[in-house]
């Protein structure tokens, strides 16, 4: 069996998608198009899928990566062929970018980009947010894995940032992603909201990009 | 896509109402754009239809016959139908917070702008979903209230066949099978608007007189001095008494090629196949097997065509057979045969629920290991022989004992059984005689020799409360009090001795509402009316529902439920239901009822005709003998 990775933006309806529910879409997706998909042994035979990185609910992304494989008998299969039969199937909000082989192991994520608009209505600024971004410290409290909650610092975190007011405000930033460290933009964002006083601010998050720690870009 | 729903004044814009989305859970039951929803270009059709399910998203979606009607409406090109469902309560709160009007979730668009507002009635308990769906429509409750033409307020599904309790709210109901006299009456609207028309009152007398149309506001009720129904007037040409449509053949029916695959969790998510409509076996509490009358078969081969496009088309890995009773299917080993060839193939997993698969070849058994187990179920529904005698259900306790005996044998340590409390003619002995099965099956597993080895059995007693329901034998029949309900309950529990035997409930207290709203009168509206106001909502979710509230909402209309639930009704008494015809007659229910007491089983439509009336049809299991004689 061969290994793909295929690299795709999610947006649209499918933003209101769990990762828990990615799974099934995507397997059904890949019945949909035909691929010589290798399912998985025994009773309840299912396609092999795995993500690289969970996408939190309600963000929408342009660059995905999910990875499955071909079965045995279909080692050979042309991964361009393959590219085309899934980009026919693919509902609005699902866009193929590339379908390759992977180069590196989905644990190397170390970081993403985030794009982060304000809704105009918001009260948020340029110089509220900059200020905000260089604060000290930043003191939010996180959930843990185990359930309960702590105190974390997300000042050091924020690896680099960039902020676009013209029509909307929009903010671009690096933080920590994958198995190691891992900070949702959320976090940060309704924090300088509720600096700022705001209730119910409104705001949209694109995943850009996934890199290594060196910052090259996951593929 | 329309950016902007106004209402109110106020203005949510389709970016905003997304993030309103993301404030509660489950977003997705709102968001829409599933693979296989269809978008239409609005100023480019004639007719907008918004089908609502008034339930959750998850429940509406898993829903067959939503999926047939959406696929039916849609192939017309003048036409476009769309799906709407009751928001959970917390996005409902946004709603009315924001200013959000009932959307439907392919356009976006407000369900007030529709030509129909459409709803399916599965069950008793959504009736105040239905009202608060309009509520959030901004549209009047009240049929007379909306004196415009649009949107009409429409409703079919099982239980138009009593739509009485709602006759105030819904201005058509569609009795039967929808699939033709839905559109039938989309035409005359289409065609009515075309000349010019635009009376409502004018309109509904024209669809009065369309087969399968019920317009409640064209018959006055009037009642004795006891409450009860002394006559039903016709007025304006509506018929005296109003049929329910079948689909005569249903190869020739529609079916859908393709179902809208939602992208989040719902009940049911896979394909569904229909197999058959109907049900020979006349169980005397069952509604569904009286009502879909007469048994209609598709055949083998349709069926086989239509399941291998649908899973294509879907991408679903998993289907299942649908009918009311899988074994009765008279082509079910030939069709299984068939279909495994190609399911094997495209790992899609068949489920067969209740299928017994006793008299089939070792060839399609051993092909069959490729059938996902389900568990072992059972409904014998009674205790003893001689209650489920009185119920004709047709299972003995030595069918029972043989297929457990197999089952063991073959590895299963766990069996489930369905039993109905409050049956009529129910004693203790019937009660206590749930207990003494589910002992029996206990005992048989530690006899059967093969049995998993060091392994418990464990079975499983699932208990509902029995509701008399309209066009059944039973409808004559009292539904037992609460109290005594609890005191059944108890003595069952009492009754059980071993915990390798499990007990659970079905919500008890929501029964005695179902049996009031299932065979109420057209009164029952303002108690309906009042139980929305006092806020009732999602009442088949036990967490939301609540007795008393319910109580307060009769003594406030000056009606009981007693009145309509707990009381034996005369044969001949007038039922707000006799001037609708389901193709039963009253006089086989009568006789029917009179066998139940007799303790006499009546056979199945395919061992001998019991002359239930069915048969005016013209078509079905009536005639499959003439077919073989032919
Ligand atoms: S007429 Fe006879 S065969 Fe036909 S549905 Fe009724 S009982 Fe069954």
């Amino acid at each position: 069996m061969k290994n793909v990775r295929m690299f795709f933006k999610k947006s649209g309806p499918l933003r209101f998608v769990s990762h828990l529910d990615m799974n099934r879409v995507m397997t059904r997706l890949l019945r949909l198009s035909k691929v010589p998909i290798w399912y998985t042994e025994g009773f309840n035979r299912h396609p092999y899928i795995t993500f690289a990185l969970p996408l939190s609910l309600g963000f929408s992304s342009e660059y995905e990566v999910m990875d499955f494989r071909f079965d045995d008998e279909n080692d050979n299969f042309d991964i361009s062929v393959a590219e085309k039969m899934i980009s026919d199937v693919c509902p609005e909000g699902i866009e193929v970018i590339a379908l390759k082989e992977p180069v590196f192991k989905s644990g190397k994520i170390a970081l993403a980009d985030f794009k982060i608009t304000f809704f105009k209505d918001s009260s948020a600024t340029a110089k509220t947010l900059e200020d905000f971004l260089n604060l000290k410290e930043i003191i939010v409290s996180k959930t843990t894995k185990k359930g309960g909650t702590k105190e974390i610092d997300l000042a050091p975190k924020i690896k680099e940032y960039k902020i676009l007011s013209d029509d909307e405000l929009t903010l671009f930033i690096k933080l920590p992603a994958g198995g190691e460290d891992n900070i949702n933009p959320k976090i940060l964002v309704d924090k300088y909201l509720a600096e700022i006083g705001e209730q119910n601010g409104f705001y949209t998050v694109i995943r850009t990009g996934l890199y290594l720690a060196d910052g090259t870009k996951f593929e | 896509m329309k950016l902007t729903i106004v209402f109110g004044g106020a203005k949510v814009d389709n970016k905003r109402l997304e993030q309103f989305f993301l404030t509660v859970q489950k977003p997705g039951r709102y968001s829409g754009g599933e693979m296989g929803s269809i978008i239409k270009d609005k100023s480019k059709v004639d007719v907008r239809f918004a089908f609502c399910f008034p339930d959750t998203y998850e429940i509406g979606m898993s829903h067959l016959g939503m999926k047939i009607l959406y696929g039916l409406f849609n192939e017309r090109e003048d036409i476009w139908c769309e799906r709407v469902f009751a928001p959970w309560m917390d996005f409902e709160d946004v709603m009315r917070r924001e200013d959000i009007p009932l959307f439907a979730l392919e356009s976006r668009d407000p369900v007030s702008e529709f030509d129909f507002i459409g709803f399916t009635l599965q069950y008793e308990l959504s009736y105040t979903n239905v009202l608060n769906m309009l509520d959030l429509s901004g549209v009047p409750l009240r049929s007379a209230d909306r004196t415009d033409l649009t949107p009409l307020v429409v409703a079919g599904g099982p239980c138009a066949c009593n739509p009485e309790p709602l006759a105030d709210f819904v201005d058509i109901f569609f009795l039967g099978e929808g699939e033709e006299v839905d559109l039938e009456v989309i035409d005359l609207y289409k065609k009515y608007k075309a000349e010019g028309g635009n009376d409502k009152r004018e309109f509904l007398k024209l669809a009065s007189q369309i087969e399968g149309v019920y317009v409640p506001s064209l018959y006055d009720v009037e009642y004795g001095s006891e409450g009860k129904i002394t006559k039903y007037i016709p007025k304006d040409g509506a018929p005296a008494v109003v049929h329910k449509r079948i689909m005569a053949d249903m190869d020739k029916s529609y079916y859908p090629k393709n179902f809208v695959v939602p992208f989040t969790e719902i009940v049911h998510d896979r394909a569904v196949m229909e197999i058959f409509r109907g049900c020979i076996r006349g169980c005397r509490f069952c509604q569904a097997g009286f009502i879909y009358r007469p048994v209609r078969e598709k055949s083998a081969d349709v069926i086989n065509a239509e399941a291998k496009a649908l899973c294509d088309s879907t991408g679903y890995d998993e289907m299942s057979l649908s009918s009311l009773s899988t074994s009765d299917y008279t082509e079910i080993e030939p069709l299984l045969a068939r279909m495994i060839e190609w399911t094997d193939e495209d790992k899609i997993s068949l489920s067969l629920p209740s299928l017994r698969i006793d008299n089939f070849s070792p060839e399609l058994l051993e092909k069959m290991k490729m059938i996902r187990k389900s568990g072992l179920t059972f409904a014998p529904e009674a205790g003893t022989q001689r209650l489920r005698d009185v119920i004709n259900k047709n299972i003995t306790e030595k069918d029972i004992m043989k297929s457990c005996a197999t089952a063991f044998a073959g590895g299963y340590t766990a069996v489930k059984l369905y039993f109905m409390i409050g049956l009529p003619t129910e004693t203790d002995e019937d009660i206590i005689g749930i207990a003494k099965l589910g002992q029996k099956i206990v005992d048989l597993y530690y006899n059967v020799e093969g049995r998993p080895k060091g392994k418990g059995v464990n079975v499983s007693i699932s208990v509902s409360t029995f509701v008399p329901k309209p066009f059944t034998p039973f409808q004559f029949c009292p539904q037992i009090s609460k109290d005594e309900m609890r005191r059944r309950q108890q003595l069952l529990r009492d009754s059980i001795t071993t915990k390798k035997i499990s007990l659970s409930w079905h919500d008890s207290d929501t029964s005695a509402l179902e049996g009031a709203l299932a065979r109420g009168d057209r009164r029952m509206g303002e108690v309906l009316l009042n139980a929305f106001n006092m806020g009732a909502k999602m009442d088949s979710w036990g967490e939301s529902f609540s007795y008393d509230l319910w109580m307060n909402a009769f003594e406030k209309a000056g009606l009981s439920a007693e009145f309509y639930s707990n009381r034996e009704r005369a044969v001949d008494e007038i039922n707000p239901w006799d001037h609708l015809d389901y193709g039963v007659s009253k006089e086989f229910l009568i006789k029917e009822y009179n066998l139940a007491i007799e303790e006499t089983t009546t056979p199945n439509c395919r061992e001998k005709c019991a002359g239930c009336g069915a048969n005016k049809y013209g078509k079905g299991v009536c005639f499959e003998k003439c077919k073989n004689v032919l």
